[in-house]
């Protein structure tokens, strides 16, 4: 007998709402790749174990491939059993994974190869966070306060695992720490709070690709479309379980926001929201312009809806146009990434990487996305280096001169691999495994990258006396929403100054600088974005550790090996103790 | 003392590593009066003599005539090192005419009842989860002596709220603005202290320093205070437990561990939970090494110290932040206030900060309780400066030379006392063994 086709995609299902926020539970069914899986589940990529070390137990694991589990679209919805849990961070994690993926255009990995961990129990406590050391993602659970409860019943068990928007906020971290590893250093003030925001941005918008959550959201307007309050309810309402949710709810109601919030918040989290609710700003700004015609047509021209209930089609059409106006945003933030340098980012590098990742698939500007985009970072006050006025021409990186040549030997070859990585036809094996003999070409290419380095360390804006390292090195296959592929090659190279390792004014955090550089598939290099190891920037962030100092009471109390590598110790607390 | 020309004088008593300050104003008919606190760390007593026979001192130094009086005393907050030596008798007879404390105080404000219930509660269960654990390295010494600071020094407050002769009221600063005034800074004259005028810079209590008041402390603590150390209920029912737990899980992951070694994982292999030999098969699939557990094990286990430091802060940041200005002399006591009144106080504030020419270093001159950007960029170059203080060899970035250097470095005369020093520069003069003073003109 001929064996059925393997399905492409695994239905699981989750619930569409946070139990946490008391909203009447719902579940929706994710379709996420449907990769063979061992019981956990484990996949490719994804490791769900559950230990827990405050109980000292492992749970049992959850089997998807079993007929009944199959069955169902996955396990209903629990609060009380573990193997949903199980099921639930998975298909969430899978999301996430495939969103990047999509967005980037390129398969993706953790570091090592590393499968990310998932623990779903790890511990009682109202926390949940990411550990770069351990390639994994540790949720906590803890029991709401008798006499203060919050949102939650008092004394009920609230597990952070069973919200759809920790779990993303926590596993975009590592996919972040993946594509960036050295924006774990805390270089700047907007470091660990680009980390921060743009987890929640994920979050957010992964949960707005969801189109019936937002039909529901919808006909709640009851007409008032083009008022923000109900998507932004929503977004504030995803907000809240990850910690933006109170400064996007200012954002959202307090009209105008304020221009110096980006001069006077620092607390990450805090700081973070600012970028969220920038780019919350340009996703409402572009919904409202793309459902104009549909109101028009559902009110005969006059823009004004009947009370009641919306004609459920309109809702449908409506939430399908903010489901994919999320997911455009949702790209085109994870898109950004490419266009980052590999240390030391900021808001405004970001705002600008934005830009020109849309610029380069998309020239002309129609669809409103990048002016949105520009704006809302203005308004907050977010400041580009040496940019005088905030035009979309000058806010995109300047395009390199033409003549630099990324003319490493291996190029066609590391493309041809690269290509079929990342094939994506019906016919494909639907595991690409890397064999050893790869690896140790990747070794090479890489070796063959630093040179070309430190060769170019001039037009790099490179230390010409410290070895370049090389932190990434992809090809990039996307197609634009014209239907083209676009291929391009991004390096990343990074240089650290060892001399200054021990410097008591950096706390341990490394001196780093270093470049991205992206080129065309014939080498023609289009973009360097620099951080230049330069006295100047190393000032600035001298500065910040002394800032940071002023604000850590531990400071005074601790021993000196904490004085030494002070900077760590706060980074590592602010990521691990973020959620209290 | 008698001064040529009209001024202030700032004395500076040697509790140790402590707090205590006695401001005399010239009056019409007698001196007046200010103290500010009075106490001394768990870590660090004071040398030449106990801290008792200080405040003894103190006490005899308050006598005008027969009776000893004061006509405010300021607790700038509730930290051992700044009250505890208001536990002493012999306050019962100082005659006193008002208290000033920070609004924190305040016994029935609904908010300042739940941030000091916040702080006591999250101190004991700290200690009792510190005590039963029996730790005894460095930091839990530190975390030790940190949360004895901590405890609600409940005798000492009680002198302060009515306990001296005469039963004064007490003021909790800042008091309710008028309607659409801001809450700071806020600026009084009090007939008590003729032509001074006191300005309140902090604490204040918008959300986010509201927030800070109310320390961040794992659940694990209370889990040990509340349950003697075991850990309570299991969130998930026991039927979906693959493995032994809680004591148990230790022998039962040892067990599980050679069962998985010998049987390995061949991925070729289907792994399917009903087959028999399932859960030794897993468990290598997983491969998961008892150092996994271990950090996993690690990350529930919060650090005592980081704990008692996050409410040491939290009561630091309590601390009442004031400016006494008469005449000429601009007089800074910012307690122990944390960066956010500080910051607060630089913006809204700036002006008669600039102005200060008398600074009580706060904090005992660590690094977290007096901003480099106030030192370098608000400071003017003619202040005083005092800092109580006392080296110790656990706390060993207490003072803080830099900071100490810094404010020298920006005198045009030389003039920071250390209490801990006999000698001080010619601008002070010093009293006994145990008092320095410092006078401004007025």
């Amino acid at each position: 007998m001929q064996p059925y086709p393997r399905p492409e995609r695994r239905p699981l299902q989750i619930f569409a709402f946070d139990p946490m926020l008391g909203r009447a539970g719902g579940r929706i069914t994710l379709s996420v790749q449907n990769e063979p899986l061992l019981p956990g589940p484990q996949g490719n990529r994804i490791q769900v174990i559950d230990y827990d070390a405050t109980s000292k137990t492992l749970y049992a694991p959850v089997d998807l491939d079993d007929p009944a589990v199959l069955m169902t679209d996955g396990l209903d919805p629990s609060e009380s059993d573990p193997r949903f849990h199980q099921q639930m961070v998975y298909a969430v994690a899978m999301k996430v994974v495939e969103n990047f993926e999509e967005a980037l255009g390129r398969s993706f990995t953790f570091k090592d190869r590393k499968r990310l961990r998932i623990f779903p129990h790890a511990f009682e406590d109202a926390n949940a966070f990411y550990d770069p050391g351990m390639v994994a993602v540790l949720f906590g659970y803890f029991r709401a306060d008798e006499a203060n409860p919050g949102p939650n019943l008092p004394g009920q068990t609230v597990f952070t695992c069973v919200s759809h928007d920790i779990v993303a906020h926590e596993v975009t971290h590592a996919m972040v720490d993946r594509l960036r590893p050295n924006f774990m250093e805390e270089t700047n003030g907007d470091v660990l709070a680009f980390h921060e925001g743009f987890a929640d941005v994920v979050a957010i918008f992964q949960h707005f690709t969801f189109r019936s959550i937002l039909a529901g959201a919808i006909q709640e307007t009851h007409g008032q479309l083009r008022s923000p309050n109900v998507l932004g309810e929503l977004a504030a309402q995803f907000g809240r379980a990850t910690g933006t949710g109170r400064a996007l709810r200012t954002a959202i109601e307090g009209g105008a926001p304020d221009p110096r919030l980006y001069d006077t918040v620092t607390e990450p989290h805090e700081r973070g929201s600012i970028l969220v609710a920038a780019v919350f700003d340009a996703f409402f700004s572009v919904y409202q312009e793309r459902i104009k015609d549909l109101v028009r047509i559902a009110t005969g021209g006059t823009g004004r809806l009947p009370e009641g209930d919306l004609h459920p089609d309109l809702v449908d059409r409506i939430a399908r146009e903010a489901s994919k106006t999320a997911k455009n945003i949702l790209t085109m933030c994870i898109r950004a990434f490419e266009y980052l340098p590999p240390v030391d980012v900021t808001f405004g590098d970001y705002l600008r990487a934005i830009v020109t990742a849309d610029y380069e698939t998309v020239i002309s500007d129609d669809r409103g996305l990048r002016a949105s985009m520009v704006e809302a970072f203005r308004l907050r006050g977010v400041k580009l280096d040496g940019v005088p006025s905030l035009g979309e021409e000058s806010v995109r990186w300047p395009r390199r001169d033409p003549g630099l040549r990324l003319d490493f030997a291996p190029l066609d070859e590391a493309l041809g691999v690269s290509a079929r990585a990342f094939d994506r036809g019906p016919h494909r094996k639907t595991r690409v495994v890397e064999s050893e003999g790869t690896r140790k070409k990747q070794g090479e290419w890489a070796k063959s990258l630093e040179k070309w380095g430190a060769d170019n360390a001039a037009a790099l804006g490179l230390d010409p006396k410290l070895e370049p390292r090389v932190e990434g090195f992809h090809t990039v296959f996307r197609v634009s929403p014209g239907g083209q592929l676009v291929v391009e090659l991004v390096a990343q190279l990074v240089q650290e100054d060892k001399a200054k390792r021990d410097d008591p004014a950096f706390g341990g955090v490394p001196a780093l600088g270093g470049c991205t550089v992206i080129a065309d598939a014939g080498g023609n290099v289009r973009y360097v974005l620099t951080k230049p190891l330069s006295e100047e920037r190393l000032a600035v962030q001298a500065d910040f550790v002394a800032r940071c100092d002023e604000q850590d009471g531990m400071l005074p109390w601790a021993d000196e090996a904490y004085s030494r590598l002070r900077m760590k110790a706060r980074s590592f607390a602010r990521l691990h103790r973020g959620r209290r | 003392m008698s001064p040529a020309a009209p001024s202030v004088s700032i004395r500076m008593y040697d509790v140790g590593f402590g707090d205590s300050f006695l401001l005399t104003f010239p009056g019409p008919d007698r001196p007046r009066k200010v103290l500010i606190d009075c106490g001394v760390h768990p870590a660090g007593p004071p040398e030449a003599r106990p801290f008792k026979d200080v405040v003894v001192q103190l006490l005899a130094d308050l006598k005008e005539g027969d009776e000893a009086r004061v006509d405010v005393v300021v607790c700038s907050h509730r930290h051992r090192d700044h009250v505890l030596g208001f536990e002493n008798e012999g306050w019962s007879s100082v005659r006193v005419s008002e208290v000033w404390m920070p609004w924190t105080e305040h016994p029935t404000d609904p908010e300042a009842r739940k941030i000091r219930e916040a702080q006591a509660k999250k101190a004991a269960a700290v200690a009792a989860s510190l005590a039963l654990s029996g730790a005894s390295d460095e930091n839990a010494v530190r975390a030790r002596d940190l949360l004895e600071n901590n405890l609600t020094n409940a005798k000492a407050m009680a002198m302060l709220h009515g306990g001296f002769a005469g039963h004064p009221p007490a003021r909790f600063l800042p008091e309710p603005p008028a309607a659409g005034q801001p809450l700071l800074p806020q600026s009084f004259k009090s007939p008590l202290l003729p032509d001074v005028t006191v300005h309140v810079l902090g604490p204040s209590r918008d959300r986010a320093t509201i927030r800070d008041m109310n320390p961040p402390v794992g659940e694990s603590f209370f889990r040990a205070a509340s349950a003697g150390g075991s850990s309570g209920a299991a969130p998930l029912d026991d039927r979906w437990a693959i493995s032994a737990r809680g004591a148990e899980f230790k022998s039962w992951l040892k067990k599980t561990e050679q069962a998985a070694k010998k049987v390995g994982f061949d991925p070729s292999q289907p792994l399917v939970p009903t087959d028999p030999g399932f859960l030794a098969r897993w468990f290598a699939s997983l491969e998961l090494s008892g150092q996994d557990i271990g950090k996993v094990d690690h990350f529930a286990t919060d650090s005592p110290l980081a704990a008692a430091v996050a409410i040491e802060q939290a009561v630091n940041g309590t601390s009442l932040m004031l400016v006494f200005e008469i005449g000429r002399a601009v007089l800074l006591f910012p307690g122990d206030a944390q960066w956010g009144t500080w910051d607060n106080a630089m913006t809204t504030a700036r002006a008669l900060l600039e102005r200060t020419n008398f600074l009580k270093v706060g904090h005992h001159g660590s690094h977290n309780a007096s901003p480099k950007s106030f030192v370098n960029d608000v400071l003017g170059a003619d202040f005083q400066a005092m800092v109580s203080t006392r080296t110790t060899k656990i706390f060993k970035q207490i003072p803080r030379r830099p900071l100490l250097e810094a404010l020298v470095g920006k005198q045009a005369v030389p003039g920071l006392a250390r209490s801990d020093e006999p000698a001080v520069p010619a601008a002070f003069k010093r009293i006994s063994d145990i008092c320095v003073e410092a006078t401004v003109a007025i």
